[in-house]
């Protein structure tokens, strides 16, 4: 060993005790189903190595996430690989390939259980037995599953993988699903976002390393501290939308004085993303501050929300679908008509019966 | 003979699988299958054009930007709109930044290993490194201290037991040529362009608000511009984008030119992985408009067999020239022979290969996720050396200067490009070509703002009312990774049918009908292997592209031969 | 024999309250919440000296409480009052009335069973617009306030509609989908009301305001019964 820290070590040194140290092993011990005998093997092979070991799978995906990690600006990229983790697999990073690759997986994996990290950025893939995503000749779910079985936990970063992004919209021709519709047994933390914004991830990642512990998180699975709040509770354009000031169209007047963008289609309102707050690339902007309305890249079906330009989006989606205005406006026309419609009648059959009524009244007397 | 199979081919985009046979240290064929699918082109039917981008645009993370890039001019070329000056100029800086960011990440740290040997670099001496790297450049991180510094860092990395990244790669492998310094100044560097393209980036998230995936927009840009205004894209935004420039200007300049040149130095006896030598390219960048093509910074056109005294013209619109063929590819057509441009095209998944966990895919059969693009019935390549090709083959004054400098100062002919190093080598000095011009794109954003403009968006033609019930346009552009062209067709307001062929689908394509090979497959033909447990020269050759397979993604054996052994590598 | 009719106390007074504060409510509702997809006016001057669209939410956020607080207050009524103000949808007779009036309305049949109250059919409109609607309104409308605070009381509660309409953008879509709902439920309602007042002449729209409707009585018999009826 040289002197460079240990996990066990860092974990001090971030003011993390022994006893929550030990805590930490045996939880990720009884989430591994590890009888209490294995502990001391998980608590040993973190005490004795320098840093924590991390498996990142590319699934079904684009990247983009992996760009937006190499963007952190802190900590830097190469401070977090290179000095708090240690990023064993990753493949569009890593120097080894094909067979020597999957080796140095498999040895993590090994010398590891219960104990690595899994990021996983792409979304699993249940069509056709697999076959739209295959790595190493298997497919890429079936990966997935047996590399989470010995994970301590695992981040869904980005959309992708926790909603299944644009492959997953309408008519999701692969089948693709989140990661925690097929990692069932271990704590998925959800990291959305197309691609979350670097800092985010790197949050998350490094609050692990230091706490010990999954971050906080809300009902949806998300760490609290990114995800509390709607890009609307925070954005620089909120002013003009409480006061009722609108962009009607790209670059008109009020665009010019930044006027909020909710009446072409901003997303804002029930998107739950940092954007507004950590803002993007190191604080320099978010697209919104830039001129373009949030198109809701954290959300759960945000490809379905669409159209983007517009205030309504159409139900179910798009492709087969039409909005609420045209959908209510048509119901209580038809309504209006059948009410027209039914009052004639009434007044047709109300005459009828009093025609007959006075007819026989006539014949009666007669 | 064996047949090796390298799946997955790291540092790439996406999912890649390469199979080849190797008979006598050299590798007599080649399959490259494409082992991922999504099925955006089909998503997209039935959607608003203008939302498409957004869809299309998450084909590629990496390549992040183009697509969104293509798929609005498609659009507008369907619809007939034009956009406002400035949204030209943004468009063009977001371009050309995206080509250096993109290049120098390639450079450093998917291809950089090919070339670098991580482990070697602990021998060196690090005065000697600081000498070899201050006779190269003026760029100041060059003391041996800091040189000193970066091999600890290194060591301890090594000593640690964790190699994290660098663990059990090639190290050591004969192919390996630079001496200790070289590798340890190339160590440094890739730390320091890690840190360096997170800012260069901004520039995209000054007008695109966020980078990756910075915002687009049929029409225009929504980069709101105003000087007297304190909430949209005022000076203070615009300096910030000139700071990121001329920083950009100078990692180029003091960084990346010089280290290409002293590593090329080392390799340039290793000429091998030309290819099929046909080359392709749409050209773009407009100076002016996208439809004025004399104002193109990168000329189009197509060299056949390595034939610079010919440049045959191409139109994308025309039934006959862009192709795309699915014998070997997962896909069904009515006609499984027949090639179909891409209004025409289609994208029905059709599995046939063999059922997960396999060990070798079967190139007789359908093999990859990856159509067959063909001009004319060639494979083509694209990219960074197809248009330095090109431009040169049509006398592009400054990259001709550009590329003659290179071959003189290197003390190469001009035959030496068409090579995995000319390859590397290409997009390096494309970098230098771009990279030069963003000031110049800048200038003309400040000095039209000047003269009164401000407008980035031309809405006459944003409400569906105002179009024709029926269109069809093609968005190009160059993309880092070469040609790029989106086909749409719009019926109704809506989007009926959509095909991108992407810049991977060309370089990776796999064979077509007549069995005729994808450039990749081309490229490691003759390809020496030194060592077969460890394949260095084929993940030259393949990185050499820059492959990005959730763009496109597949190499394979000729019928009838007989194989000897099967490695898994 | 003339036509004879006796007055009938049928709706209690905290029935005609909840009846107006809902239709109020309602009303004001749909309103701020159109306006809320909609916002049509521009306000002028500076954005500082304004908070029209804030005023608009904020109503919205005032009546949502006092709608949900009515709706609480009815489903205790349908306990606690009268004869006229109960529903009980698991009764055979119910569905029977259903059928009947469904033909009257139709034009099937030529004279519905007069009811004193609501006739079934009526009761069942209310079922669907004014009980299904309301509670998917109130329930969407809370899971949408309580977002800002994800492990709050309000989304503690609520926060589950969320997960089961993927995502907050949907859950807004379709209460304002819904919110349609109220428009086509008015519609009908008056002309219902109005029908039923014309041509019974039984005093249906006053009945709402006083409490009273008039009965009209067949014979003798039945005479005295609401005779007695009145009396107690
Ligand atoms: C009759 C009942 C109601 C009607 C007709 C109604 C109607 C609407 C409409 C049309 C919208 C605009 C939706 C859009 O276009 O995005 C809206 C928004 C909203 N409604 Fe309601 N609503 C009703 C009841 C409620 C209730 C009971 C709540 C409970 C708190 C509620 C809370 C909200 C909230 C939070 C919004 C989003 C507004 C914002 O945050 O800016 N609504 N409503
Ligand atoms: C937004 C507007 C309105 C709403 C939401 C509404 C809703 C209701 C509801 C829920 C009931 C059933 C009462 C119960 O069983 O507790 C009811 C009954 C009634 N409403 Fe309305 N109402 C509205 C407007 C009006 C107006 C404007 C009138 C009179 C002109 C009216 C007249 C009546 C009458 C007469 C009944 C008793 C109907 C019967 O005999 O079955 N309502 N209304
Ligand atoms: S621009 Fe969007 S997020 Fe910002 S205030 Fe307006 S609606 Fe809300
Ligand atoms: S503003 Fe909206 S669409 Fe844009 S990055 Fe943030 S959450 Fe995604
Ligand atoms: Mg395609
Ligand atoms: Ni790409």
């Amino acid at each position: 060993m040289s002197e460079s820290e240990s996990y066990y070590q860092l974990a001090r040194r971030r003011g993390v005790t022994r006893r929550d140290f030990l805590k930490f092993c045996a939880l990720t011990g009884a989430m591994l189903g590890l009888d209490a005998t294995e502990f001391p093997k998980i608590v040993q092979a973190l005490e004795s190595k320098p840093r924590l070991p991390v498996i990142y799978l590319n699934l079904q995906e684009c990247t983009c996430c992996t760009e937006s990690l190499l963007r952190s600006a802190h900590p830097l990229i190469s401070d977090l690989i290179f000095n708090m983790i240690s990023l064993d697999y990753m493949e569009p990073l890593q120097a080894a390939a094909g067979k020597q690759a999957e080796e140095v997986r498999l040895k993590t994996m090994k010398e590891y259980p219960g104990a690595y990290l899994l990021i996983v950025e792409g979304s699993a893939t249940l069509g056709d037995g697999g076959v739209y995503c295959t790595i190493g000749g298997k497919s890429s779910t079936e990966l997935l599953k047996e590399v989470a079985d010995g994970a301590a936990a695992v981040i869904a970063y980005g959309s992708c993988a926790t909603n299944a992004c644009v492959q997953g919209a309408y008519p999701n021709p692969t089948q693709a699903v989140p990661i925690r519709k097929v990692v069932k047994n271990k704590p998925v933390i959800d990291v959305p976002g197309c691609p979350p914004i670097a800092e985010v991830i790197t949050g998350t990642i490094v609050h692990y390393l230091t706490y010990g512990k999954i971050p906080e998180l809300t009902n949806l699975g998300r760490p609290k501290a990114f995800y509390q709040h709607r890009v609307h509770d925070n954005c620089v354009r909120r002013a003009f939308f409480d006061a009722g000031q609108f962009v009607e169209t790209f670059d008109d007047a009020g665009a010019k004085q930044g006027w909020c963008l909710y009446k072409i289609g901003c997303k804002g309102p029930t998107t739950y993303n940092a954007c507004a707050i950590t803002e993007w690339n190191d604080g320099v902007s978010y697209p919104i501050k830039s001129g373009h309305p949030c198109i809701g890249c954290s959300e759960n079906n945000y490809f379905d929300n669409t159209p983007f330009y517009t205030r309504l989006a159409s139900i179910p989606n798009n492709a087969i679908g039409k909005d609420a205005d045209t959908i209510g406006a048509g119901i209580l026309g038809l309504t209006g008509i059948a009410v027209a419609a039914h009052a004639g009648m009434t007044a047709v059959v109300k005459n009828h019966e009093k025609n007959r009524k006075e007819s026989n009244h006539d014949k009666n007397r007669n | 003979m064996t047949r090796i199979v390298i799946d997955p081919i790291t540092r790439i985009e996406g999912h890649l699988r390469i199979e080849a046979v190797v008979e006598g240290n050299r590798i007599i064929d080649a399959v490259s299958a494409g082992t991922v699918f999504r099925g955006i082109e089909k998503i997209v039917e039935n959607r608003d054009p203008r939302d498409v981008w957004a869809f299309v645009q998450r084909i590629c993370g990496v390549c992040t930007h183009i697509h969104a890039l293509a798929s609005i001019r498609a659009v507008e070329d369907a619809l007939d709109i034009r956009i406002p000056k400035n949204a030209n100029y943004i468009r063009n800086i977001m371009t050309a930044t995206q080509f250096v960011q993109d290049h120098v990440i390639h450079f450093y740290h998917l291809h950089g290993f090919d070339w670098i040997d991580v482990v070697s670099a602990l021998k060196a001496d690090p005065v000697q490194t600081s000498a070899l790297a201050r006779s190269i450049s003026n760029w100041p991180n060059s003391s041996d201290g800091y040189f000193r510094d970066v091999q600890t860092k290194v060591k301890t990395l090594v000593e640690s037991g964790q190699l994290g990244i660098f663990a059990n790669a090639y190290w050591g492998h004969p192919a390996y040529r630079l001496p200790p310094e070289a590798n340890l100044m190339g160590v440094a560097h890739y730390i320091e362009a890690l840190s360096w393209q997170k800012e260069v980036a901004k520039i995209h998230t000054i007008f695109g608000g966020k980078n990756p995936h910075p915002n687009y927009l049929v029409g225009g840009m929504a980069s709101t511009l105003n000087m007297d205004d304190n909430s949209v894209i005022n000076m203070e935004r615009l300096n910030l984008v000139k700071t990121k420039i001329d920083e950009a200007q100078v990692f180029v300049d003091q960084v990346l030119i010089p280290d290409i040149f002293a590593i090329a130095s080392f390799y340039k006896q290793d000429l091998y992985g030309g290819g099929g030598g046909n080359y392709l390219a749409y050209g773009g960048i407009p100076i002016g408009d996208i439809r004025e093509p004399e104002s193109f910074l990168f000329p189009s056109g197509v060299v056949l067999d390595r034939d610079l005294s010919k440049v045959y013209d191409i139109d994308l619109k025309d039934p006959k020239q862009i192709q795309e063929f699915v014998s070997h590819s997962w896909y069904r057509y009515d006609d499984p022979k027949a090639g179909l441009h891409p209004w025409q095209g289609k994208t029905e998944a059709s599995y046939d290969g063999p059922r997960p966990p396999y060990t070798n895919v079967d190139e007789k059969k359908g093999y990859s996720w990856i159509k067959a693009p063909r001009w004319q019935g060639h494979a083509m390549e694209v990219g960074p050396l197809a248009r330095f090709v090109i431009a040169y083959a049509r006398g592009n004054k400054e990259i001709k200067g550009l590329v003659d400098d290179a071959l003189q100062r290197l003390d190469l002919p001009v035959t030496a490009l068409f090579s995995t190093l000319g390859r590397t080598l290409a997009r390096a000095l494309e970098s230098k070509y771009l990279v030069n011009q963003l000031a110049g794109f800048y200038s003309d954003l400040v000095a039209n703002i000047k003269a009164g403009d401000s407008q980035t968006f031309n809405g006459e033609k944003w409400e569906p009312e105002k179009w024709p019930a029926q269109a069809q346009g093609v968005g190009f552009a160059e993309a880092p990774r070469g040609a790029l062209g989106h086909w749409v067709k719009i019926n109704n307001g809506k989007v009926s049918d959509y095909q991108a062929v992407v810049p991977t689908t060309w370089n990776a394509s796999p064979r077509d009908d007549s069995g005729q090979k994808g450039p990749y497959e081309s490229s490691l033909l003759d390809t020496p292997i030194v060592n077969e447990d460890q394949p260095l020269e084929v993940l030259r050759t393949i990185h050499s592209f820059d492959p990005c397979l959730a763009c496109a993604t597949h190499l394979l054996t000729p019928t009838g031969e007989e194989i000897l052994k099967v490695r898994i590598l | 024999m003339g036509i004879l009719r006796r007055q009938v106390y049928v709706w209690q007074f905290p029935i005609r309250l909840f009846h107006w504060v809902n239709a109020v409510a309602i009303t004001v509702l749909f309103l701020t919440g159109m306006y809320i997809g909609y916002p049509i006016f521009v306000s002028p001057g500076e954005a500082v000296q304004n908070f029209f669209m804030g005023n608009v939410r904020y109503w919205h956020g005032v009546f949502a409480y006092a709608f949900t607080t009515n709706m609480l207050f009815r489903l205790y009524w349908y306990w606690a009052g009268n004869e006229y103000s109960k529903f009980r949808f698991w009764k055979k007779d119910f569905w029977q009335d259903v059928v009947a009036t469904f033909k009257y309305y139709t034009f099937l049949a030529p004279e519905h069973t007069v009811k004193v109250g609501h006739n079934a059919l009526a009761q069942l409109m209310y079922l669907i617009f004014i009980w299904i609607s309301s509670l998917f309104m109130i329930f969407t409308g809370f899971a949408m306030r309580g977002g800002s605070n994800p492990n709050g009381i309000l989304q503690t509660l609520f926060g589950w509609v969320v997960v089961n309409f993927r995502g907050e953008y949907q859950v807004r879509n379709l209460h304002h989908l819904v919110a349609w709902g109220y428009a086509i439920f008015l519609l009908s309602h008056l002309y219902m009301v109005i029908r039923q007042d014309l041509l019974d002449d039984d005093g249906t729209i006053s009945s709402m305001v006083n409490g009273y409707k008039f009965m009209i009585c067949k014979d003798a018999l039945e005479e005295e019964t609401q005779e007695r009826l009145l009396k107690k």
